[in-house]
């Protein structure tokens, strides 16, 4: 068995919502609802649901942006959310994040060189020439030229925007990072300069990813393996060649079918879901996805169904999954 | 944010004729305060009983006062207090306003709630009163006049910088600034704070224009500068008591008031515009 960087053990995220004024009763919208969730060492681990399934949250709470509600993340086989102070600081060196958006994940007001050069300051790690000389080193393993280190970001395009969020996610040689969508808002020839650009980082830092997308391509370009999140919940997970082969739950079928195919001749069979998405503040009893499945069955009304390996490897939460 | 900041404000800046009038006005003024000494015909304290309330002439271009003195003189020297008390009480109100700002909108919940509640107290005083109120248990200074006008006006700044606070706190970039392990300090001056300077400057503009109204309503009241020092509201005291004989008394400090404020307000609307086209009404 490969070595466990991350394990996310019952994770669940409840954000509070204003109660009713009549009833006083609370409800709480359940983002992250309980997922389970081991990330290997080494490995590019793909997240992806549609928005609003809680897989951005899930990112945020493994690198303490939020707290869960409940639940246990365990780095290197250590709990890190009773972690604080120093502490705290010392884990913020191991795991870093891309954010999605290139266009607010920098500092308006700051040139690319002090972006990049940050992390070493406020870890005490490098100084005044030392340091300007590993943010010129980082601006050129990502594909900027040092030169370039005394611009703003308003002066560089998105694809190099996104560039220099990665040379600030480098800086600190973390083992983990984080992708929250990092190519969604690029275009389309950008997006593969970048995942190529990850790919090949991820070689020469021996970086792990949990890489977060909606975009079902770029997750099966970049993945080892992919887990499936709906209503904060992980419905399938497995090897990528196996989940797109053989989808075993009905939404993964569904998504997968959904996947646009450049080719005329081939009429593509698409399954169709009934409805939207509901709420997360009040999912339906059950497993989630019962209203909009095409074979639900009254178990599926009734109970939750558990992620259990079906096959080898392959993890499905569903009553009546093939 | 995402296109070249500064060459676009001075074009825009540079289009708006107000702005550029206001600006003028601005720069003229510190021109004459600064060169007061050097620029002021006659020594704005000397007495001349013999020529007293003398109209406009070639020798006294605004007149004479009750004493004697040059009106033209102690104007320019009144416009030095001015700019003096404009300045130093909107630093205060800045300096207050931008750490309770700050605070309130980056910690919310309990200091948040705090902090706001004691704005809406401060802003329930009639400001004008509350000056005059404790005013009334201190010494006239122009000191204690900078004090109280820059620690009645910093509520305004505290809503501008808390709001500002609210929205860029969530931005990614100050949660990439959490990722990397960045402190709050750190994150309020150096991630939020100069991001939120454009609407501060705006707000200080405008609000040297309030204080300078206040110093002149203050010392027009008898309460603000004391004579002999020269103010342009102790001028109009004056002018008031003469208003029958002497006009020119009350009609050039007025004006200089007026220009005064609209220019700093013209200046403030002109710099708000040229920082954020969409914001004009």
């Amino acid at each position: 068995m490969a070595d466990i960087l991350v394990d996310i053990r019952g994770l669940r995220k409840h954000f509070p919502v204003k109660g009713s004024p009549i009833s006083g009763r609370k409800s709480a919208v359940k983002a992250v609802d309980g997922v389970d969730l081991a990330v290997y060492r080494g490995e590019t681990l793909g997240l992806v649901g549609e928005s609003g399934c809680g897989k951005t949250t899930l990112g945020r709470l493994v690198v303490r942006l939020e707290t869960p509600t409940s639940g246990e993340i365990l780095f290197e086989g250590e709990n890190i959310l009773g972690y604080g102070g120093e502490k705290l600081k010392a884990f913020r060196r191991e795991v870093q994040m891309i954010f999605q958006d290139p266009y607010s994940s920098l500092n308006p007001r700051r040139s690319a060189g002090s972006t990049i050069g940050e992390p070493l300051l406020v870890h005490g790690i490098s100084a005044g020439r030392e340091r300007d000389e590993e943010a010129a080193r980082l601006m050129e393993k990502v594909g900027l030229t040092r030169e370039q280190m005394g611009r703003y970001p308003h002066e560089f395009s998105g694809g190099q925007r996104q560039r220099i969020g990665i040379a600030r996610a480098l800086a600190l040689r973390p083992k983990l990072i984080i992708a929250d969508e990092p190519v969604s808002a690029l275009d389309v020839s950008i997006q593969a300069q970048i995942l190529n650009l990850l790919r090949s980082l991820q070689r020469e830092f021996e970086l792990t990813y949990l890489f977060i997308s909606h975009d079902l391509s770029v997750v099966e370009h970049m993945s080892d393996r992919v887990a499936v999140m709906y209503l904060g919940k992980i419905v399938e997970l497995a090897a990528s060649a196996d989940l797109y082969n053989r989808p075993l739950h009905p939404y993964t079928q569904a998504l997968i079918s959904a996947i646009p195919v450049a080719d005329p001749g081939r009429m593509s069979r698409r399954l169709r879901t009934r409805g939207d998405v509901p709420s997360p503040i009040d999912p339906p009893a059950g497993c989630a996805f019962h209203p909009r499945c095409s074979r639900s069955s009254d178990a599926c009304r009734d109970a939750v169904p558990a992620l259990v390996e079906r096959e080898k490897g392959h993890f499905v939460a569903c009553h009546l999954p093939g | 944010m995402n296109r070249p900041m500064k060459t676009d404000f001075w074009y825009r800046f540079s289009k708006n004729r107000l702005a550029v009038a206001g600006s003028a006005v601005v720069v003229l003024l510190f021109v004459l305060s600064i060169f007061a000494p050097w620029i002021s015909p006659c020594d704005p304290a000397a007495i001349d009983l013999k020529n007293i309330l003398q109209p406009p002439s070639a020798k006294h271009w605004f007149g004479t006062d009750q004493l004697g003195r040059d009106v033209l003189s102690r104007m320019i020297w009144g416009a030095q207090i001015s700019l003096k008390v404009g300045f130093v009480s909107t630093g205060i109100a800045i300096f207050i306003g931008t750490i309770l700002g700050a605070l309130a909108g980056y910690y919310g919940r309990w200091v948040d709630a705090v902090i706001m509640r004691f704005v809406d107290i401060m802003l329930c005083f009639p400001a004008f009163f509350l000056i005059l109120a404790v005013i009334a248990f201190l010494e006239p200074s122009i000191w204690n006049i900078m004090i109280i006008i820059g620690a009645t006006g910093w509520m305004g700044i505290t809503r501008l910088v808390r709001a500002d606070f609210i929205s860029l706190k969530e931005r990614d970039f100050v949660q990439a600034a959490r990722v990397i392990g960045a402190g709050d300090a750190r994150i309020i001056f150096i991630h939020v704070l100069p991001n939120c300077m454009a609407s501060v400057l705006v707000a200080a503009t405008l609000g040297v224009a309030g204080a300078i109204l206040t110093e002149s309503a203050l010392s027009f009241l008898g309460i603000g500068v004391q004579p002999p020092t020269p103010s342009w509201g102790n001028i109009l005291t004056a002018g008031k008591d003469n208003i029958d004989i002497a006009w020119w008394l009350s009609l050039y400090p007025g004006l200089a008031i007026l220009v005064t404020v609209l220019g700093y307000n013209m200046l403030g609307e002109g710099i708000r515009d040229s920082l954020d086209p969409r914001l004009r009404s």
